[in-house]
């Protein structure tokens, strides 16, 4: 029980750090921005011509990008985070002043790692959560008439109030203004998708005794949800998990390397991780040798392939995500995480601490 | 007899920093075969120049480094047992603290580490705050404190937990010298409750004033150990101080020299206030409003850090987290 209370108070305190930093603010609301203004990109694309399907391929742009964006956003956070909650700790002494006390170090790693996790899925779910309000909101290739203003003007009623809350704390109680924006811009987002998530496009409550939705209000890919394009927060869910794998190679890289070599060296497992199959392959085509074949074999099998998390071709090609995949790609992430924190532990254990 | 173990024992300590990818080259000799004991209730000074070891020497008897030979026992156990860890508080060299947290959080998030409860903690932090006089800017971001406000807040956290032993490393480092007479007076107060502390310095004069032993330690090596009036004791000379007019030190000089022989030395002089305590004095009298300008801690009631601090509280629940002398009883109770 002590360790799990170690475990939380370490989680805590990580993303107490995390999201005051300026960084994550700044990656935040620059992501929600691309996302959110994604849909006016849309309209100046397709204004040459005005048909419903490219309505719809308007929409599947704006979750393509959408997605790209989160994973950029994440892929940032996952570095920048998990280096500045180990290797800099471990540089700056924080560290010490925690390993002196009743913390060992596996809980270090542990605690460390989950703070930085939640930090990222939370700025990752609030971008995955505008992609799906602004995928509904539609994009104006049309009409800005078919443009769903409710939605456009809760997103924007909640940056406004964000930045209202953030000045007014900082001014009357000291506090610090990025990192009350954060918070409340994450919440705000999240209640503004939880509103629109019991209400269809034709502003039906959906709850609503006998409710029927119209063919018009039903999402167009699932031709069920009134809501929101679910097979999106599928794709979503995938790629906020190769977040966390990267994060996890970050934090176990930091563990013995500084914030350099920490980068270089994630910056290498998203690399490869991203073609995963297409090195392997090449470097088998190559037919240079025994040894190259099992060098190959070694790197596939030793980085994540990260191209079973992204899902941006399926939407495109409007294939379902099925629940069986979600389900086994998300065994795949928790096991590798799993086995990247067991290595960081040990990497950890007869390290020095100055 | 328990009380007669020491609280920390070193027995050839030694560490050598070698190459990263070369390993059989030594980079630096850091500690060679210090042995040194440390006793319940005293408080130890470590002293030397820069790059001496202190810091080295603190930090393997805390289990932050690994040492290169010799052993540490630290309350009797390995330094890397985490039971021992309950009982120690630690200051290091420089205040190493989360500067996007405010102090209240600080102390809130090492108080939890220890899995005191909720109403303990708030407690226990009100007090520290209030001992290290940062109660005005406990919302503050540790980012924005001064060097010395920031060297408070890593003294309270040492004391979070109610450590029996606390290791200070350079203690007043970037304090002012009221923040540095209530440091002093601080340890002082902490010996009286039965605190073992180790502290190290190179401001002799604190050194001085608060160690009852010392070892001086050069390039990694013991160099003297002793009590501090063994060491600086001149044993042929004898100080007397008395006031007294020009006749009567013509009469004493003419004494001691019938007694031991006109060639012996005498040196006359007023006897002189120490600078530091001429300093708290003067500022003392600039105030004229009669407000206490440096707090003497001798006679403050120290709350949950007394010695019989954990007289009313019930034992932990768990074994694992056994606490410390003095450790509140709510601790392990959340």
């Amino acid at each position: 029980m002590l360790a799990l209370a170690q475990i939380y108070a370490i989680l805590r305190n990580t993303l107490l750090e995390t999201v005051r930093q300026p960084v994550y603010g700044l990656v935040l609301a620059l992501s929600a921005a691309m996302i959110a203004l994604t849909p006016a990109t849309a309209a100046h694309v397709y204004s040459f011509r005005v048909t419903t399907d490219l309505e719809r391929v308007a929409e599947r742009m704006v979750a393509d990008l959408g997605l790209a964006t989160i994973l950029l956003a994440g892929l940032i956070l996952g570095v920048f985070m998990s280096t500045g909650a180990v290797s800099r700790e471990l540089d700056d002494r924080t560290a010490g002043t925690i390993l002196v006390k009743n913390v060992s170090r596996s809980v270090f790693v542990l605690g460390k790692y989950l703070g930085v996790a939640v930090s990222i899925v939370c700025a990752t779910l609030t971008g995955s959560m505008i992609t799906l309000l602004t995928v509904r909101a539609g994009a104006p290739v049309a009409a800005w008439e078919r443009l769903d203003w409710g939605i456009v003007g809760a997103m924007i009623l909640a940056a406004l109030v964000a930045v209202g809350t953030a000045t007014w704390r900082n001014y009357s109680r000291g506090r610090a203004w990025i990192g009350s924006f954060n918070l409340t811009f994450m919440a705000l987002v999240f209640a503004v998708f939880l509103v629109f998530s019991v209400i269809d496009k034709e502003y039906q409550f959906i709850l609503q005794p006998g409710y029927q939705p119209s063919a018009s209000a039903l999402i167009a890919e699932t031709n069920w949800s009134p809501t929101y394009d679910w097979q999106i927060a599928r794709a979503a869910c995938l790629t906020i998990q190769a977040v966390l794998v990267v994060a996890s190679i970050a934090v176990t890289a930091s563990t013995r390397l500084n914030t350099i070599g920490t980068s270089c060296v994630t910056g290498c497992f998203v690399l490869f991780g991203l073609t995963s199959d297409f090195t392997r392959d090449t470097l088998i085509n190559l037919r240079w040798g025994a040894a190259v074949d099992a060098f190959a074999g070694v790197l596939y099998m030793i980085v994540p392939n990260l191209e079973k998390f992204w899902m941006s071709d399926a939407l495109t090609r409007e294939q379902p995500i099925p629940f069986e995949y979600l389900a086994a790609t998300t065994g795949y992430a928790a096991l590798y995480v799993i086995a990247m924190i067991l290595i960081a532990c040990y990497l950890l254990q007869n390290r020095d601490v100055s | 007899m328990a009380e007669a173990l020491p609280v920390i024992k070193t027995d050839k300590l030694t560490k050598h920093y070698r190459h990263p990818f070369f390993t059989w080259v030594v980079r630096a000799r850091a500690l060679s075969d210090l042995s040194l004991e440390v006793n319940r209730g005293e408080v130890f000074g470590l002293l030397g120049p820069n790059g001496s070891g202190k810091s080295t020497a603190i930090k393997l008897i805390l289990g932050l480094l690994r040492p290169t030979s010799g052993r540490v026992e630290l309350l009797g156990e390995d330094p890397n047992e985490l039971s021992v860890k309950n009982r120690v508080g630690y200051l290091p060299e420089e205040s190493y603290l989360y500067r996007f947290l405010n102090a209240t959080e600080t102390l809130d998030f090492y108080a939890r580490l220890f899995r005191i409860d909720r109403k303990e903690r708030r407690r226990r932090i009100g007090f520290l705050l209030d001992l290290v006089g940062l109660t005005n800017v406990d919302k503050r971001p540790v980012g924005e404190f001064s060097k010395g406000m920031q060297r408070r807040l890593a003294f309270a956290q040492s004391l979070i937990n109610n450590p029996e032993l606390i290791i200070l490393d350079e203690p007043a480092s970037g304090m002012d010298p009221i923040g540095t007479a209530e440091v002093k007076s601080l340890i002082g107060r902490l010996r009286s409750e039965g605190k073992t502390i180790l502290m190290c310095s190179h401001l002799l004069a604190d050194v001085e004033d608060v160690c009852d032993r010392i070892v001086i330690l050069d390039r990694g090596r013991n160099l003297v150990t002793g009590t501090v009036q063994s060491l600086t004791e001149r044993e042929s000379l004898r100080q007397v101080t008395a006031a007294m007019d020009d006749d009567t030190v013509t009469q004493v000089k003419a004494l001691i020299h019938e007694r031991q022989g006109s060639e012996t030395p005498i040196q006359v002089a007023p006897p002189t206030e120490r600078l530091e305590q001429f300093f708290l004095r003067i500022i003392q009298n600039a105030h004229h409003d009669d407000s206490e300008v440096w707090r003497d801690f001798a006679s403050v009631d120290l709350d949950f850090l007394k010695r019989d601090g954990r007289r009313d509280a019930p034992p932990p629940i768990a074994a694992e987290s056994a606490a410390p002398p003095g450790q509140n009883a709510e601790e392990g109770s959340e």
